[in-house]
């Protein structure tokens, strides 16, 4: 993994640090966002408030998603299975308003863990959220009804670190000891300063 | 775990198409697809199946599928498309291009999906799929109703 820093002329110095993740890791790092949702159980959410200071993994899916959402949830629940895993708060964003109802995403979401958080929101509070999260917003098309109704969300689980930043994302296709792997350290890297 | 793999990939369904046999000269040459694996993930309404194949022809294509235990399942054929950005969009196709020799319908790629269930997916429940080419006669396969924590764990070629 190579690290940059700015230099004082502005260009990049490269820091080769092993940080041994099997994540992606950011350079710039993000923030933390901000937005706010309401919880399957409808309580306001405040993202950045209520996860501030913790190590948080947020996903934007649906819940009929049968290929992507799945698998990708089902092999991190795998991976904080494990005896003694760091054991981070999960959010999970519904980005289907026109199907999903706070019931059915909570049903979804029991599926892998009661303590994995849901959020919902209006279309127009859901685009904050996935502005503010710095993912490309999701697409819907088609009639809900129908069959040629198709969903495009972003696919990376993103993390946030103690520090109330960014600093890796694992797109699909991350294993169960990725995760195993990179949770604790996630938990306590003590991140060098970034270029932002 | 892998002796069940071993055993269940044992259980093929190798079929070489008649012009392959025969003396029918067919310019594509010999048609023949066997389905190595087939497995899914739990759903109640929506499944995603994912096979791994082996086709004699590089002109062959997966252009249908049924369930045998379930015949008013509805399965449609789709790709998952991502791009750059992480954005992961699955879009419905007419028919799944396979290359010559083996290739794999994969988690978050080429997948059959199978609609309006009758009975949910369930791990162990009996799944039989039979899959409908361009060019090779159906192949009735069954498919294994794995842990999704597990998919990923399946694909022994290289990460997705």
């Amino acid at each position: 993994v190579a690290l940059f820093s700015a230099r004082d002329d502005g260009t990049l110095d490269s820091v080769e640090a092993d940080l041994g993740l099997a994540g992606t890791v950011l350079n710039p790092s993000t923030s933390r966002p901000d937005f706010t949702l309401r919880t399957t159980e409808g309580e306001p959410y405040d993202f950045a408030d209520e996860t501030k200071g913790k190590l948080t993994l947020l996903f934007f899916g649906y819940t009929s998603c049968p290929d992507v959402c799945p698998i990708h949830l089902a092999t991190l629940t795998g991976a904080l299975e494990r005896p003694g895993i760091t054991d981070p708060i999960v959010v999970f964003v519904s980005i289907d308003p026109a199907r999903d109802t706070p019931e059915g995403v909570r049903r979804y979401l029991d599926r892998w863990s009661a303590d994995y958080i849901g959020l919902v929101g209006t279309p127009e509070e859901l685009k904050a959220a996935q502005d503010a999260a710095g993912v490309a917003v999701a697409v819907t098309s088609g009639n809900p009804e129908s069959d040629d109704y198709t969903v495009g969300h972003a696919s990376q689980i993103l993390a946030f670190t103690p520090d109330d930043r960014g600093h890796v994302v694992y797109p699909f296709g991350a294993r169960r000891q990725d995760w195993v792997n990179d949770l604790p350290k996630l938990a306590t890297i003590d991140w060098p300063d970034d270029a932002s | 775990m892998r002796a069940d793999r071993r055993s269940l990939a044992v259980a093929l369904a190798f079929v070489l198409g008649a012009c392959g046999a025969s003396a029918c000269g067919n310019e594509a040459g010999p048609a023949g697809v066997l389905v190595v694996d087939a497995f899914a993930t739990p759903a109640e309404s929506s499944a995603a199946i994912y096979l791994t194949v082996s086709s004699l022809s590089a002109q062959d294509a997966i252009v249908g599928a049924s369930i045998v235990e379930d015949p008013g399942a509805r399965v449609t054929l789709h790709v998952t498309r991502r791009s750059d950005g992480g954005m992961s969009t699955m879009v419905p196709v007419d028919r799944i291009d396979l290359p010559e020799g083996r290739s794999t319908l994969r988690p978050g790629d080429a997948h059959l999906m199978a609609e309006d269930l009758s009975e949910p997916f369930e791990i162990k429940r009996r799944v039989t799929l039979t899959v409908t080419f361009d060019r090779a006669p159906d192949v009735t396969v069954p498919v294994r109703v794995i842990d999704p924590a597990d998919a990923l764990d399946q694909l022994v070629e290289e990460r997705p």
